[in-house]
């Protein structure tokens, strides 16, 4: 594409070339002059076409209009029209750079477009004359100035623009004229004739520029200036100029109070001359009331609130000069020593010259110091701090993020908050008067900082969007910004997606809420929509009322369609590559639901109970596989599954019938005996009696037995000792003695792991139950002394 | 003490109860010598496992039944660490694959490949190979059984192989093709009762026949659970008695009461409660093929046989696409209301005229 424009823009330029090599073009002449000498060429050189196409054709286009037509006449037109109808558009479209003019330049001057123009197609064409202040009519009439004549102009039409002395220009010299011509001040001729002052002012700039460029200050460079301002994004150009400028950081407290105390205050503290005061160092909470012992600070706060720009206008305000670094730069451990060798190089040359008073590092976006590029850049940057000789400002916007916690212990710690709306929205207003815009309502305003979340400059960001979409219907366009904004509770969603407001949005509207988050919207439809109360069409016959039947018949078609879009995204997300299933999915688990049951929704939109159901399903899982473990010596023959849906019940039952039915010392006594046999602990004991339990059944065995028996049993247990096949890890344990020698405990569970138990022999056998019982003992032991 | 379960499991062939043909040519095999890989299969509760114990005490004798626990830690690609718990003796290792979810290829690969890679030293002494026996193989992934197909022919001299699973349906041609395959069906309910007569006559308890017919019954021709059922019987009440309430298991029960809760009344609002009992159960772990079999044989008790052939079809295709799926609860939702559906419009065909009263 590139190389395609570039070559169009060479062929423009050559086009202009030839015609500033034409010999007719002095220096000398006024550029309006120079105009108007090509154009008269351009003319005569039409005129020579023109003429000769008149030649070639049989019939004077006056006999046109005669109402007999003859035969051939006949047939000319008709081919006329075939090519009218059948003729393509611009040859290059878009390969001319249209110039900016002056304001209303075109003033007064009506225009006529033939044929097709090179690179503009007409509508385009008539735009840009209408945006200069000009006219553009459809037939030629007396008042008319300019026929634009393209390729292929109409014979009429160039015919009578000679006629009534209508001065025939091309593309080219429409734009050239554009960017020449000055602005409404001067009354425009009928013809372009005269040599006006600012036009020849103006060539005069053009040599000027171009020969003596160094030796006077130029006017089209200011020109050129004042252009680049008013092209300025606005939050750019209205960016605070001095501290007072600055939102919200007016108070005596502020951060940028703070700020401009602790710079100021900097190198009487930390600096290397004699009047140095040692900080003194303090500890503990109230250490952020000490400024003076921090050689850095660290500016955190959300995006948009002016951290940056705060940090460079204290900077500026205490005359210091700013060496300023962002994510764009490297800040790897090694770019940082780099660094920081220059900036001392720098210093050192700051302390010989004493214009330059004293130096401030600016380290931006601190919290983008991530990734394998800039691999060790906190680190560094603390180093960096505690030798600096300067002090160092640091901004980020996470202040909880791992990485910034341990820098932020040695930094001063300053928290910017978002500004209120009441102070974003008056300086809002003071730029819509600067930019000439007053029609915006206030609480349109207060919602369209609310919606950018008070970040001021997204704010002024949306408000020279709106400005640029043409001011007039900034409030529309405001509100429309707004309803797409506000909406991103997915619970809002969810109830959108049921009510009657979406019953005439397009497809791609309706899947837009699926894709707010396509995990979280489907089970939300899914756990929500058997609480809508649908409504029929009102286009139906409505004496028609919904029985309970069709109900149920919507509901299953929803739900039907719900389990499809499950299918549908495990397809997703079992085979990697089939993302493409995405918007199908967003249709049978969102869009069709909702039309289904669309209607009246009844109460709150619930959260899924899946997730907490699911965890629920793999905490019990997980339990269950720990049960299994400890039982498979005695049970061999059994899997989880089969444990679940067989022994658990019985299980439970052989536990606790005799507690309860028993004596209580006998009770006990046999279902720790139980225990002891399967290998049970009292864990898993526990864990049992969980799994029984039903929801709404209240058939809880363990609940109905009286406390005394509850506690005597837990005493009993832990009386006695009990040999297990496998180790007791106590994750308490665990985590400490990991903490303390790492690899060592890692050892050690590959040595329990590998306990022996022979079961036959195991009974008889004294010798080796003390052999095992030490085997297991020796860890625990272990793990208490250390 | 130990469950009766537990307790009374035949350790030899000649303790078996039922099946005795079959287990006579299991003896034939395993005295032949030439033992080949075995894919056991038949519904829980009939005695497979059983039957792979008195196969590993055929081969090895006694020193098969001295068992102890390992772990084993694999890593996967990803660098995730998987664990694995066997139960072993000198001479077999039993494993269980799926436990590791969907790395269990890793284990086959590893721990199986290590196994069968080591060769017995004495020969004279013991079989030239190892067993290797493989639970729940109808859970394995199909990489998994992919995985293993190679390894059973390649290490065939050091290793034999007994799979175990219920359902031969999901396990791959190339794996069954090269098993012995025995089925072991459910016991009938004469043979579970013999088998319940013969632990109360070691417990020295009187079993009334009626009683034994009923747990039979009850336990769905699962011997495992009819035992159960009867201890826990015993232990409610001691000489037992022919009309003596057998306790099922809870969620069963659950199950049903879900199932009937559909059957009595089908308003969205019963399709709510439906749901969140249908979530208990999940959380249970109770699987899901067996949450819809038993919510459709309840469902088709208050049917008549028109409408339980429409709704044994739809169920078979909603279970289809819950296995497709992996979110079940929404699967048993769609198939609710489809019944619902279809429930209510027949029984308003059925009786016209009086439908307006009930809505």
């Amino acid at each position: 594409m590139t190389d395609i424009r570039n070559f169009f823009k060479k062929v423009s330029t050559a086009n202009k070339k030839r015609t500033r090599d034409d010999p007719v073009d002095h220096e000398e002449i006024t550029s309006t002059a120079k105009l108007e000498q090509k154009l008269s060429t351009k003319i005569s050189k039409e005129k020579v076409v023109s003429q000769t196409k008149t030649n070639i054709n049989t019939t004077p286009p006056k006999k046109m209009k005669t109402k007999e037509i003859d035969p051939i006449e006949k047939k000319k037109r008709f081919e006329n029209y075939k090519s009218f109808i059948n003729r393509g558009g611009p040859d290059a479209p878009g390969s001319k750079t249209i110039p900016d003019g002056e304001k209303n330049c075109l003033k007064n001057l009506t225009f006529v477009i033939s044929g097709i123009l090179e690179s503009l197609e007409r509508d385009e064409c008539k735009n840009l004359i209408e945006k200069y202040g000009g006219r553009v009519t459809v037939a030629l009439s007396g008042k008319t100035n300019y026929l634009i004549a393209g390729r292929e102009p109409s014979e009429g039409k160039l015919n009578k623009a000679r006629a009534t002395k209508v001065a025939v220009i091309s593309e080219d010299d429409l734009l050239e004229l554009i960017q020449t011509r000055p602005g409404d001040e001067v009354t425009p001729k009928k013809k372009v004739s005269t040599t006006s002052e600012s036009s020849s002012t103006q060539l005069k700039r053009k040599s000027s520029s171009t020969v003596s460029k160094s030796t006077d200050p130029s006017p089209m460079k200011i020109q050129k200036q004042s252009d680049d301002e008013s092209n300025l994004l606005w939050a750019d150009k209205y960016k605070p100029q001095t501290i007072k400028n600055l939102i919200g950081q007016q108070g005596e407290k502020s951060c940028v109070q703070k700020l401009i105390i602790w710079l100021r205050d900097w190198y009487k503290h930390h600096g290397v001359s004699d009047e140095k005061v040692k900080a003194k160092s303090s500890f503990g909470f109230n250490r952020n009331e000490n400024p003076a012992m921090f050689k850095a600070a660290l500016l955190s706060g959300p995006p948009g609130i002016g951290k940056t720009t705060a940090a460079q206008l204290v900077c500026q305000h205490l005359n210091y000069e700013y060496i300023e670094k962002n994510a764009s730069d490297q800040r790897s451990k090694k770019s940082m020593t780099n660094l920081s060798s220059d900036t001392y190089s720098v210093v050192n040359l700051a302390n010989k010259s004493a214009t330059i008073s004293k130096y401030v590092l600016i380290m931006d976006e601190v919290d983008g110091v991530a990734g394998n590029e800039d691999r060790g850049g906190v680190q560094e940057l603390i180093s960096l701090i505690k030798r600096s000789r300067i002090p160092i400002i640091c901004i980020c916007n996470d202040r909880q993020h791992k990485k910034i916690r341990s820098l932020a212990s040695y930094c001063y710690d300053l928290r910017f908050y978002r500004p209120t709306i009441v102070q974003i929205r008056a300086r809002m207003l003071t730029i819509l008067h600067r930019e000439n815009i007053e029609n915006i309502k206030e609480d349109v305003l207060d919602e369209i900082i609310q919606s950018c979340n008070q970040d001021i400059r997204q704010t002024i960001h949306s408000l020279n969007l709106w400005s640029t979409h043409g001011t007039t219907n900034a409030n529309k366009l405001a509100a429309k910004m707004i309803e797409k904004t506000t909406n991103t509770n997915p619970f809002e969603l969810c109830r959108l997606s049921f009510s009657d407001e979406l019953r005439e949005k397009s497809l791609s509207d309706k899947s837009d809420i699926f894709f707010y988050d396509y995990q979280l919207m489907p089970l939300l439809i899914q756990e929500n929509y058997l609480q809508c109360q649908p409504h029929l069409a009102t286009s139906n016959n409505q004496k028609r009322t919904l029985t309970n039947l069709d109900h149920l018949n919507l509901i299953s078609k929803a739900a039907d369609s719900i389990a499809l879009g499950d299918v549908c995204s495990q397809m997703i997300f079992s085979k990697n590559d089939s993302w493409s299933l995405l918007p199908y999915q967003s249709i049978f688990s969102t869009v069709a639901p909702c039309s289904y049951v669309r209607g009246h929704f009844r109460g709150m939109a619930n959260f899924s109970s899946y997730f907490g159901q699911r965890s629920r399903a793999n905490k019990n899982a997980r339990v269950l596989n720990e049960i299994e473990k400890h039982i498979c010596l005695k049970v061999a023959s059994i899997n989880k599954q089969e444990f679940n849906l067989d022994y658990l019940t019985y299980l439970n039952q052989a536990l606790l019938t005799p507690l309860k039915m028993a004596s209580q010392d006998k009770g006990v006594e046999q279902c720790i005996s139980l225990l002891d046999d399967y290998y049970l602990n009292r864990d898993d004991f526990q864990t049992i009696i969980e799994l029984n339990t039903w929801s709404k059944t209240g058939r809880n065995l363990y609940e109905q037995l009286d406390t005394q028996t509850k506690s005597l049993l837990t005493r009993t247990y832990n009386k006695t000792n009990h040999r297990t096949p496998y180790a007791i890890v106590d994750i308490k344990k665990l985590k400490k003695s990991k903490g303390l020698m790492g690899e060592e405990s890692d050892e050690e569970q590959g040595e329990e792991a590998s306990i022996i138990i022979d079961e036959n022999t195991i009974e008889e056998d004294a010798m080796i139950k003390i052999a095992k019982n030490r085997e297991i003992n020796k860890p625990t032991k272990k793990s208490r002394n250390k | 003490m130990s469950l009766w379960c537990d307790k009374y499991q035949p350790k030899t062939f000649n303790e078996l109860d039922y099946r005795l043909e079959q287990a006579a040519l299991l003896q034939a095999v395993v005295a032949d010598g030439d033992f080949p890989h075995f894919l056991i299969y038949g519904p829980s509760g009939s005695g497979k496992k059983t039957r792979i114990k008195c196969l590993l005490h055929a081969l090895y004798g006694d020193g098969a039944q001295s068992l102890r626990i390992e772990n084993h830690v694999y890593e996967t690609p990803s660098r995730k660490k998987v664990e694995i718990t066997t139960i072993g003796s000198n001479y077999h290792v039993q494993v269980n694959p799926s436990d590791a979810g969907i790395y269990d290829r890793i284990v086959i690969q590893e721990l199986i490949k290590t196994i069968a890679q080591t060769k017995q030293i004495n020969i004279n002494e013991q079989r030239s190979f190892k067993v290797i026996v493989i639970i729940e193989v109808d859970k394995l992934t199909r990489d998994a059984q992919h995985a293993l197909r190679r390894t059973m022919e390649k290490y065939v001299s050091s290793c034999r192989i007994i799979l175990c699973c219920n359902s031969t349906s999901r396990v791959i041609p190339a794996i069954r093709s090269r098993c012995l395959a025995i089925r072991l069906a459910a016991p009938t309910i004469d043979e579970i009762n013999g088998v319940l007569q013969k632990v109360t006559n070691f417990e020295g308890i009187q079993l009334p026949i009626d009683l034994a017919n009923r747990i039979s019954e009850k336990s769905q021709r699962n011997l495992r659970r009819a035992l159960l059922m009867l201890q826990t019987c015993a232990t409610q009440k001691l000489p037992l008695t022919k009309d003596q309430q057998i306790t099922e298991p809870d969620w069963e029960v659950y199950l049903r009461d879900t199932a009937r809760m559909v059957g009595e009344e089908q308003t969205p609002q019963r399709i709510l409660q439906a749901r969140e009992r249908l979530y208990e159960l999940v959380a249970h772990c109770i699987p899901a093929e067996i949450i819809f079999k038993g919510l459709l044989e309840e469902l088709l008790t208050n049917c008549d046989n028109v409408l339980k052939v429409k709704i044994t079809h739809i169920a078979a295709e909603y279970e289809h696409r819950l296995r497709q799926g992996s979110k079940e609860v929404f699967h048993f939702e769609a198939f609710i209301a489809k019944f619902m559906c279809v429930y209510k419009e027949h029984m308003l065909t059925e009786t016209t005229g009086i439908d307006e009263e009930f809505e």
